[in-house]
């Protein structure tokens, strides 16, 4: 409905403005009326004319609202055939348009396609709602002047836009599943609102690289529960009791992952799903299949070539060939790119500890203290810096 | 959620202007306040007289002197209370408030928590604006705060025990300011003056006059203690035919 009214009157606050008039124009007629036949359309008819009274009343003191008042008038009315999901997809598209910076178009998606309040958007990311209030005003003035942003047929913005929605849901996942401070470990309801958005683009554009994004997300949320004990502290992958792992998950997240893959049509969502895929089949960590995860690494890093992909498959070259082996490319990694990336100095420790290097591993797991601000993470690290002695 | 949006105003600048001018400005007030109004979010709103008196806690004594706390040329001019859904719903219907177009500004501060009603005996009505600082509230200390909520709370009593409390409000410190530059409405993060203190919270109470309403004003917990917390009353006569309608 919400995304009707904005196609319509193609301004985000006019269209909030026009559903709660709506909403309150129902109240008070169905009662006495009886309600329509078809509800939305007689909400989103009346939430148009609603706009086009308010601009009008407001013509008296800005004359610019009046004649918006007479293009939206004058422009297409609603029908009962409107296609609600295009809808809905312009509404995604329109909150994750290239105008906007990665943040807004989080900010702005989480408000407006999952229906979050400001206020629980800004607990989330940790800032004040204010800066929030005004992080999501600027990006709604931006869309205005972007008018041409809401009027392009949803079906073929898609494309090029896929990678910006699926980057926006990837966002919001990460945030909710490894909080970057804060004391939360997983902030479940972010990490449950990705997985919804993620549903959603998948129902609306079937697209393989969507397909295996809902896969990945759905992989790692099976093992949300295993990744902190009783304590709320870090449980690390090959410690989970995978007996606690969501099989129910597990089994739709690795369906998805086949179907992307069968596509041959996918990208590094898929390969990140179909890495996560081996895990979650692995009966523990040492029978997990590492010679196949470090083949899917190696994909990926030719897909998407950055330097955190590379301290993953050197960590799994760890795992298949020996720590030694996984040592040089992760020091490299660290000389270059990587110098102030708290996972990459733990990866280090890791593999220096059980080589036997002990002051080196003390050395690194300091150094990755001193970048880590989340509570559990920081507390994992203490206590591995602890057992060295 | 209710939000509370302040109006600045700056007093006197009508008699500058011409007959016509007046009216023109009136007509659009007017306007603005019924586009306002039509939102159906706003659940109270309250203007006030220019004529304020301050009081602070100093050594454990009330300290009463007249005039603004604040040495700003822009003040506190009127109230709304809105309802709305978040604080991006709050800023959308405020920016139709006239005071954003006509006037200097408004600032946006989210209600926290109200005194329950209780039942008061009518008479005119007198604004108890509370002002307090942020940053050394927030300095406190767990047991600190607790030893400042436990003071408040008696001192409260003691002022509702009087029968002239009609509601209290306490806000937020988070603020969103918004102004109208060349026709457009600007949204900035934090509050509207560029001062320390910021109201914290309100009383309206009634008084026959204003020795009674000082009387009252000189019992809230802001002009008894706090003043390491930058706290102070000031008291506003809210302007006629314009009560609360809460």
């Amino acid at each position: 409905m919400f995304a009707a009214l904005l196609r319509l009157l193609g301004d985000f606050d006019l269209a909030e403005e026009a559903l709660h008039d709506a909403f309150a124009a129902a109240l008070e007629r169905w009662p006495r009326e009886g309600p329509p036949g078809n509800p939305v359309a007689w909400l989103v008819s009346a939430g148009r004319f609603k706009a086009i009274d308010a601009l009008r009343r407001r013509a008296r003191f800005d004359a610019a609202q009046g004649a918006l008042a007479e293009r939206v008038a004058r422009g297409p009315a609603p029908t009962e055939a409107d296609e609600v999901p295009d809808d809905r997809l312009r509404l995604i598209l329109a909150c994750c348009h290239p105008a906007l910076g990665p943040e807004a178009q989080v900010a702005l998606t989480l408000r407006e396609v999952c229906a979050l309040t400001t206020e629980e958007i800004a607990r989330a990311f940790l800032v004040a709602p204010s800066t929030l209030a005004q992080r999501i005003v600027r990006a709604k003035a931006r869309l205005r002047d972007e008018q041409a942003a809401l009027d392009v047929p949803p079906r073929e913005a898609l494309g090029p836009r896929l990678d910006a929605v699926l980057r926006v849901v990837y966002l919001v996942f990460n945030e909710g599943y490894l909080a970057t401070a804060g004391d939360a470990l997983a902030r479940a309801d972010l990490a449950g609102e990705a997985v919804r958005l993620a549903r959603l683009v998948v129902e609306l554009a079937p697209e393989p690289e969507a397909l295996g994004l809902l896969g990945l997300l759905l992989l790692h949320e099976a093992r949300r529960d295993a990744r902190a004990d009783a304590a709320g502290e870090l449980v690390l992958l090959e410690d989970q009791d995978r007996a606690r792992w969501d099989r129910d998950r597990i089994a739709e997240g690795c369906a998805l992952v086949e179907r992307a893959l069968r596509s041959r049509r996918f990208g590094p969502y898929t390969l990140q799903g179909a890495i996560a895929a081996v895990h979650a089949e692995a009966p523990s960590a040492a029978q997990t299949d590492w010679a196949q995860v470090v083949g899917l690494y190696g994909l990926l890093a030719r897909v998407e070539p950055t330097p955190v992909v590379a301290l993953n498959h050197a960590v799994a070259v760890a795992m298949r060939d020996g720590p030694a082996a996984g040592l040089a490319p992760i020091e490299a990694l660290l000389r270059r790119d990587l110098a102030d990336y708290a996972p990459a100095h733990a990866a280090r420790a890791d593999l220096c500890r059980r080589l036997g290097r002990t002051a080196e591993a003390r050395a690194s797991y300091a150094r990755a203290l001193a970048l880590v601000r989340q509570g559990p993470q920081r507390r994992f690290l203490e206590r591995r810096l602890a057992a060295l002695g | 959620m209710k939000y509370l949006c302040l109006a600045y105003g700056t007093s006197g600048g009508l008699e500058a202007l011409t007959a016509a001018e007046r009216a023109a400005l009136l007509a659009e007030l007017e306007a603005r306040e019924a586009a306002l109004q039509a939102t159906g979010a706003v659940r109270a709103s309250m203007s006030l007289g220019w004529e304020p008196a301050t009081l602070r806690p100093r050594g454990g004594e009330t300290v009463v002197t007249d005039g603004p706390y604040l040495e700003t040329k822009e003040q506190v001019g009127g109230l709304v209370v809105l309802e709305a859904r978040d604080l991006n719903d709050a800023v959308r219907v405020a920016s139709l408030h006239p005071g954003v177009h006509l006037g200097p500004g408004v600032e946006l501060r989210a209600v926290e928590h109200a005194l329950p009603p209780g039942p008061f005996e009518e008479g005119p009505r007198w604004l108890l604006l509370a002002y307090g600082q942020r940053e050394p509230f927030e300095r406190m200390d767990a047991a600190e705060r607790e030893a400042v909520f436990a003071r408040c709370g008696e001192l409260d009593q003691a002022m509702r025990a009087t029968g002239r409390v009609v509601e209290g409000t306490g806000l937020g410190w988070d603020a969103v300011s918004l102004r109208a530059r060349e026709g457009k409405v600007v949204v900035t993060d934090g509050p509207f003056l560029e001062t320390k203190d910021l109201v914290g919270g309100l009383v309206t109470v009634t008084a026959r006059d204003r020795d009674e309403a000082l009387r009252l004003a000189s019992m809230h917990p802001a002009a008894q203690i706090g003043e390491a917390l930058g706290w102070a009353v000031e008291l506003r006569a809210v302007a006629a035919g314009c009560a609360l309608k809460a």
